[in-house]
């Protein structure tokens, strides 16, 4: 394959991760939310795909095998799967109306490109991708922050996720298989976990977000 | 070598634990087990000291992490010893079920792994996949109980706790890239601790200030460093006693350790350790005053307790930012702290029992109604509180001593907030140990019986009297000061 196709590619598919992180942001509907989670996830396992292909990393193509079985298809339909066996609404509540949260995230973004420029100067060609994971993270922990919906801060810590793994790629062109297989292991035990634990709040409080968490206080 | 040996027990004990089919067989299974964990986590921290032969090459050798393994094996043995009558009272009154008990088997000896490998591994990368398992191993844990915040105490705790993991993550992503920027690229592979000192001269060091920045935040979450302390007294005050033994004795350690592992590679990178000492030194400063404004007129007891886990943790990370007599004073605190607090909370697993309530306002007269426990529970509350012969007097005279001399300010108010919270113990506990009230006693009134609570406690109590009066005498100084420099 051409090489020359390799960094347009990467930066197209980086720049589609961040325009679905910043719409994620502004959705309220558990489904449409984790549609567009799979959808970035995938843009990430084509990302570490062509590292495969074009650079010739072959262990990557494991990883993107990884990404693809668990964050495109198994959290997003696990997640669908509790939230119907718990019987709450769809829809999500937030401390911020969808448009306020979309605003912020851009200036999120923005943020983000100012970090990356001004923290790591030396990045040359993988600048886009690296300040695009930054971003991502920022809009990950934003939305951890402003949700008060369960599922919104399961896909919030999820969105951080994808950003640091994006950075990882772009940094050291990804880590040692056996430690991004036990990074891997430990963040779908942690999202199982959380739907686990959004089960039973459910089931005591018939409810999907933190209105009846908020009792421990000082 | 032992260490694997270490893994695999804990690793079957869970498995059994899982299948044993009544009380009586699960707690002799974890018993067993801890104990096997205890065994071979001495022998290898001997290996670490060579007084034993062999090695292994993916571990960290250096005093520090020794120490921090000693203290995991010692506090999960006294934890699992103290949970046995515990758990059986609950499954007793009907608390719990045996499958809950069976669950609490398995899991506390895979927090135990997790805390092993996070301590001992020499790759950042496994490193840190261990550190998020201690998490997610005890999240089930903290949601314990079914009933009455258990639950908003587990999202609190692993949503909090992962976003920081998650976090320090990236500091350790930097810390690859700064090894990839150093040209030797083919030595991405395998970022080791010691790997990273080695080459320490080669590395950028705008890329790896940034990495700490970022290893510190992250971490320093699961440190319960004030401002990221928010998830700690709810987990610490909702799970069973002696798991939040466990959770303030020992794991806020692991993740300190780490912290000092990067100060460690910072510090060799700029050749100085001016940089990240005023880090040390603030939020240190920060995590003691800050937790002390709420454990004045704290209601609950267990989250007193919590509280006091912060306010000690920030005073280790205040006392690292000393240079090398710092980090000495540091892990003398991080001993002391580690035995006595873990004992303190086994203590209140029995009054929990007694009363139902783990607010002051339901709990009086523990003297009258639990008077072995309330003389165990009144000396182990001394020594916290820096009575000698406390280790953490010992410790709290050295880091004042040191930073008066250089930071004078910060550390009159460090002083006066660990005054203010010597204060707020004896004010909240006191009345409540030897004070009586009609609406606040036990709910029945059985004679108390001397059990391994009991022994835990008193054990804890004389190691760390011991080791306080070794530091008084001269050896344990100069063994600990010895420790530290094996790196």
């Amino acid at each position: 394959m051409n090489p020359q196709l390799y960094r347009p590619l990467v930066d197209v598919l980086a720049g589609l991760m961040l325009v679905s992180g910043v719409f994620m942001l502004g959705r309220v509907r558990v489904r449409s939310l984790l549609r567009l989670f799979a959808a970035q996830s995938f843009a990430l396992v084509l990302i570490a795909a062509s590292g495969a292909v074009f650079e010739a990393r072959w262990h990557l193509l494991i990883t993107a095998g990884l990404v693809f079985a668990i964050k495109v298809v198994f959290l997003p339909l696990f997640m669908v799967t509790v939230m119907a066996r718990g019987r709450v609404g769809e829809r999500m509540t937030s401390s911020m109306r969808p448009a306020l949260s979309m605003f912020i995230a851009l200036a999120m973004v923005i943020l983000g490109f100012y970090l990356t420029t001004s923290l790591i100067p030396t990045l040359g060609d993988n600048f886009f991708v690296a300040a695009v994971s930054i971003s991502l993270a920022l809009l990950g922990l934003l939305m951890l922050m402003t949700r008060k919906g369960l599922y919104g801060q399961i896909v919030g810590f999820l969105i951080l996720e994808n950003g640091i793994f994006t950075l990882g790629l772009a940094l050291t062109g990804g880590m040692p298989l056996l430690v991004e297989v036990g990074v891997f292991f430990d963040v779908t035990i942690g999202a199982i976990l959380m739907a686990l634990l959004t089960y039973r709040v459910h089931g005591e409080t018939r409810r999907a977000d933190t209105e009846n968490l908020e009792t421990l206080i000082d | 070598m032992y260490i694997i040996l270490l893994v695999f027990a804990a690793a079957v004990t869970a498995l059994l634990c899982l299948l044993m089919r009544s009380y009586r067989a699960v707690a002799a299974c974890a018993l067993a087990g801890s104990l096997a964990v205890f065994v071979f986590a001495l022998f290898t921290v001997a290996v670490w000291f060579g007084l034993l032969p062999g090695g292994y090459s993916a571990l960290k050798f250096d005093g520090f992490g020794a120490v921090i393994l000693t203290l995991i094996a010692t506090v999960q043995l006294f934890a699992v010893a103290a949970g046995i009558p515990y758990l059986k009272a609950e499954l007793e009154e009907g608390t719990i079920t045996l499958s809950q008990v069976r669950w609490y088997g398995a899991l506390i000896p895979l927090f135990v792994i997790s805390m092993a490998v996070a301590v001992s591994a020499n790759g950042l990368g496994l490193m840190w996949i261990a550190l998020e398992a201690t998490t997610l191993a005890t999240t089930m844990l903290v949601a314990f109980y079914t009933k009455g915040g258990s639950l908003e105490a587990a999202w609190k705790y692993i949503l909090v706790c992962s976003a920081g993991i998650a976090i320090g993550l990236i500091g350790i992503l930097l810390l690859y890239y700064a090894v990839y920027l150093a040209g030797n690229g083919a030595d991405v592979a395998s970022v080791t601790w010691t790997g990273l000192l080695a080459s320490a001269k080669t590395l950028p060091p705008a890329v790896v200030k940034l990495a700490f920045v970022f290893i510190f935040i992250g971490f320093g979450t699961k440190v319960g460093i004030v401002p990221m302390h928010t998830w700690l007294p709810d987990a610490h005050g909702r799970t069973p006693s002696p798991v939040s033994g466990m959770l303030s004795g020992v794991l806020l350690s692991v993740a300190l350790l780490i912290i000092y592992r990067a100060k460690l590679v910072v510090d060799a990178v700029l050749g100085s350790s001016a940089w990240s000492d005023n880090f040390f030194i603030f939020f240190g400063a920060l995590s003691v005053v800050v937790p002390v404004c709420f454990m004045i007129r704290q209601k609950n007891y267990k989250r007193l307790l919590a509280y006091s886990s912060i306010e000690h943790m920030g005073f280790a990370v205040f006392a690292l930012g000393f240079g090398p007599a710092g980090v000495v004073f540091a892990l003398i605190q991080i001993i002391g702290h580690a035995l006595l607090k873990s004992a303190l909370f086994f203590g209140t697993g029995n009054i929990l029992l007694a009363y139902k309530s783990t607010k002051f306002e339901k709990v009086s007269a523990v003297a009258r109604n639990l008077p072995r426990l309330a003389v165990l529970f009144t000396l182990a509350l001394l020594m916290l509180l820096a009575v000698p012969p406390s280790p953490l007097f010992f410790s709290e005279l050295g880091i004042f001593s040191l930073g008066f001399a250089s930071h004078p300010y910060v550390s009159a108010i460090v002083l006066l907030a660990l005054v203010i919270a010597a204060g707020s113990f004896f004010m909240n506990f006191m009345p409540m140990l030897f004070a009586s009230h009609e609406h606040a006693q036990p709910l029945h009134q059985d004679k108390e019986r001397w059990n391994a609570v009991h022994t835990v406690i008193a054990a804890a109590l004389t190691l760390a009297a011991g080791f306080g009066i070794a530091l008084l005498i001269g050896p344990g100084g100069q063994m600990i000061s010895r420790i530290i420099s094996i790196n």
